[in-house]
């Protein structure tokens, strides 16, 4: 149950904020050089990425032991986890600069403003409507994949991960606008204690260690990760830092 | 050949990427999930989880906490030399 409902959250958080980042880009090419190139795209990027899930999650499910599978799933999310909430505590502690949305939509807009456009189909919106969806994407299908994937919950994962590209795109067809006051980096810092506590859990159960509290340990480890990081945050905010 | 080759060169660093950008955490990680390891097929049970749990979030802050003040001195650095930039950062 718990980690049913952490492996949903995951995926939704998850594909959430790299969903907010792939928008912006195609908000961009659609604002300023029509609509239909770059939808094409984007949905071009978004069938090349199920697939890509489906098919990795088709080799993961059944063919690998489950206590092997656990152990490098387990590892590789701890890592990639990790890896977010690592960036999550230095943007919180103002070390480098928050993901700005609007600027990352005025830089496209101008970089496309400067480009002419030829007769016939726009491949230069359709490339970079697909380029942006994709490499956004990569990173969701990876979510998805191993944190439903090991947990047998990829129908879980597959349900976060769509409910939140529906719930992004709604959005963005609604305002029109990138969505800037998103508070990706308070999402980001949950993403990566979800995944860096699912992470631990399930590297060490791969290794044949029994959790006190099975499941339950994942709100345990969830609420250490989560003080730690908040820990190394006031740390690194009571740095001197250099003067104006 | 070369090119399925650099292909597929692309796709395994992509995906090195994806898992590790600083070194000092995931060397860090991966020799406390060593440490764990051989401790649990030595039949260690109990809290061992929490202990290695607890280990991997100090080397998080750990690594976090020694990459801001390298930035904040580097920038210090800049700052120090005449003409020098500081690089844009948000509050």
């Amino acid at each position: 149950m718990v980690d049913g409902l952490l492996i949903t959250l995951a995926a939704f958080a998850g594909s959430f904020v790299e969903s907010v980042e792939a928008l912006t880009i195609v908000l961009a090419v659609g604002l300023t050089r029509g609509w239909r190139a770059p939808l094409e795209g984007a949905v071009a990027a978004i069938v090349v990425l199920a697939l890509l899930c489906a098919a990795l999650g088709s080799l993961l499910l059944g063919r690998i032991p489950e206590r092997g599978l656990k152990g490098v799933v387990g590892v590789a999310i701890l890592l990639f986890g990790a890896r977010w909430l690592r960036k999550a505590v230095l943007r919180g502690a103002g070390v480098i600069p928050l993901h700005d949305e609007e600027q990352e939509y005025r830089d496209t807009v101008m970089a496309l403003s400067r480009s002419g456009r030829g007769p016939g189909r726009d491949w230069r919106s359709f490339s970079i409507a697909f380029n942006g969806t994709f490499i956004e994407g990569v990173e969701v299908v990876f979510i998805v994949v191993a944190v439903g994937g090991s947990g047998g919950r990829l129908v879980l994962a597959a349900i976060g991960g769509i409910a939140a590209m529906v719930v992004v795109a709604a959005l963005g067809f609604a305002l029109r606008h990138p969505l800037a006051r998103v508070p990706e980096n308070l999402l980001k810092l949950s993403v990566g204690v979800m995944l860096t506590s699912l992470g631990t859990f399930w590297a060490l159960e791969g290794m044949g260690y029994s959790w006190p509290f099975d499941a339950g340990s994942i709100v345990v480890l969830a609420a250490l990760f989560s003080a730690m990081s908040a820990a190394a945050i006031v740390a690194l905010r009571r740095t001197p830092q250099v003067p104006a | 050949m070369s090119r399925v080759t650099g292909a597929l060169r692309a796709v395994v660093k992509e995906t090195a990427g994806l898992l590790v950008d600083d070194w000092r955490l995931a060397g860090g990680v991966v020799i406390v999930l060593g440490v764990g390891w051989w401790a649990v097929s030595r039949g260690a049970a109990g809290a061992t989880g929490y202990v290695v749990a607890l280990a991997i979030a100090v080397v998080l802050a750990g690594v976090a906490i020694m990459d801001g003040r390298a930035r904040a001195r580097a920038d210090a650095r800049l700052h120090s030399k005449p003409g020098g930039r500081i690089p844009d950062r948000d509050p």
